[in-house]
């Protein structure tokens, strides 16, 4: 199949295409046409445009909101984008704002919570592995005098994280844990505290931990953060080291 | 090139800036009917579902590849969507023939709800397709609607693959007359 000459034909060929007639080679060939042509690529839009009247005839079903958490949460597990792909323009959305608020922290006090680690955490690291121990001392924002919470990668994966003293839940709130492993766009959740002084999140759930990997707490909605993404203030915060012990 | 009402163009770039709330205001605009389409589509709702999913993380991810000089945002997103179902139609094995065919007889005419949607524009081609006659306009409803290929329509129709073509090439080129007057 060759692509025609006159625009009127090239225009039924394309509306082929869009409504999914075409098979094969010359569904390949069409494809790649519009890949490659944007006065194709604009014919393609016009007619998905069109046809657009029928899916309005369409009655909206009802989404299980479900749906939407998963969708967030595959968001959250894709890796960053490079900034050669945002625009320079745009606004930086209040969820990059956050972040760039939690680096500036974090240069603050890494210091010393990687001494903090040596010191604190050594009696938790019981484990035989040949494997660096990797650990992560989280803290408040700007209270980096007093270690809070400790985060560690036990010898088979999962990961435990255990309170130096009780984080009772407030009334009405819920506390939420996070990582965000470096590379990644969006923060995970690990669930929920709830007021517990010790939890292990188990490998499969959480994935491999690296250096430099974020922990924190953010304070919550009863249930938690209702966009999948922390949108409460940060009660702990801290990046997994490897522990030279 | 968008009409009144929300404005996709600007959601799909505030996408492409990494704003979550723009692809979860797309999400609450359009997820409802894409929904209903792909499940008229693929006629499995969890599959539907699926792909919903696949749909709205390819628009977070192809966001900044999205040019409004070529068409709207609302039919680029349809476009995500179809292409994806026609992929999974296509890997299906089997089609259920006479619960289509039968199908594509309700679909000739506008839903009671079509008049009282108040996100419903006045759409050109409901009325041309309202001149072509029902040989013609029968295919293209069953293209659109269940996905079925030129091949697919000649064999559901019992009618000959250089008849279908030329029908629906002939029903094209009128739509597209009428479209343009």
């Amino acid at each position: 199949m060759t692509i025609p000459d006159s625009r009127a034909d090239q225009s039924v060929l394309i509306a082929e295409y869009v409504l999914g007639l075409l098979e094969g080679e010359a569904a390949r060939e069409v494809e790649e046409w519009i890949r490659t042509d944007r006065g194709a690529a604009g014919m393609a839009l016009q007619w998905e445009d069109h046809l657009l009247a029928l899916s309005d005839r369409m009655v909206p079903q009802e989404v299980d909101a479900a749906l939407w958490a998963r969708v967030a949460e595959r968001l959250a597990a894709q890796p960053q984008v490079t900034t050669s792909q945002r625009r320079e323009d745009a606004e930086p959305s209040r969820w990059d704002r956050f972040w760039n608020d939690v680096r500036m922290w974090r240069w603050a006090s890494i210091g010393l919570a990687t001494a903090v680690v040596v010191f604190t955490v050594a009696p938790f690291l019981t484990a035989p592995d040949r494997a660096v121990p990797r650990v992560a001392v989280l803290q408040q924002p700007g209270q980096s005098a007093q270690p809070g919470w400790v985060v560690s990668v036990l010898h088979n994966g999962d990961v435990q994280i255990r309170g130096l003293s009780p984080l009772p839940t407030p009334e009405g709130r819920s506390v939420q844990i996070w990582t965000l492993a470096p590379g990644e766009a969006k923060p995970r959740s690990l669930g929920l505290l709830a007021d517990r002084q010790s939890v292990v999140i188990p490998s499969d759930q959480i994935g491999p931990v690296q250096p430099g990997q974020l922990f924190e707490f953010t304070l919550e909605q009863a249930g938690g953060s209702p966009t999948q993404l922390p949108t409460g203030p940060i009660l702990y915060i801290g990046r997994i080291v490897a522990a030279v012990l | 090139m968008e009409s009144a009402g929300p404005d996709h163009a600007a959601l799909i770039r505030s996408c492409a800036a990494r704003d979550q709330l723009a692809l979860k205001t797309l999400y609450d605009l359009e997820a409802p009917r894409m929904l209903a389409l792909a499940v008229r589509m693929l006629r499995q709702r969890d599959l539907a579902e699926d792909v919903l999913q696949d749909v709205f993380i390819q628009i977070w991810n192809n966001a900044s590849r999205f040019d409004p000089s070529l068409g709207t945002g609302r039919a680029w997103i349809y476009s995500i969507l179809r292409y994806r179902v026609l992929d999974r139609l296509r890997a299906k094995s089997e089609l259920p023939l006479e619960d289509i065919v039968l199908d594509a007889q309700i679909d000739t005419g506008p839903t009671p709800e079509q008049a009282t949607d108040d996100r419903q524009r006045s759409h050109q081609l409901d009325r041309c397709l309202d001149h072509l006659d029902d040989p013609r306009r029968g295919p293209i409803l069953l293209a659109y609607y269940h996905g079925l290929s030129h091949g697919q329509i000649a064999e559901r129709l019992a009618t000959p693959l250089g008849t279908i073509k030329s029908r629906i090439r002939g029903a094209l080129r009128a739509l597209q007359e009428c479209l343009q007057a």
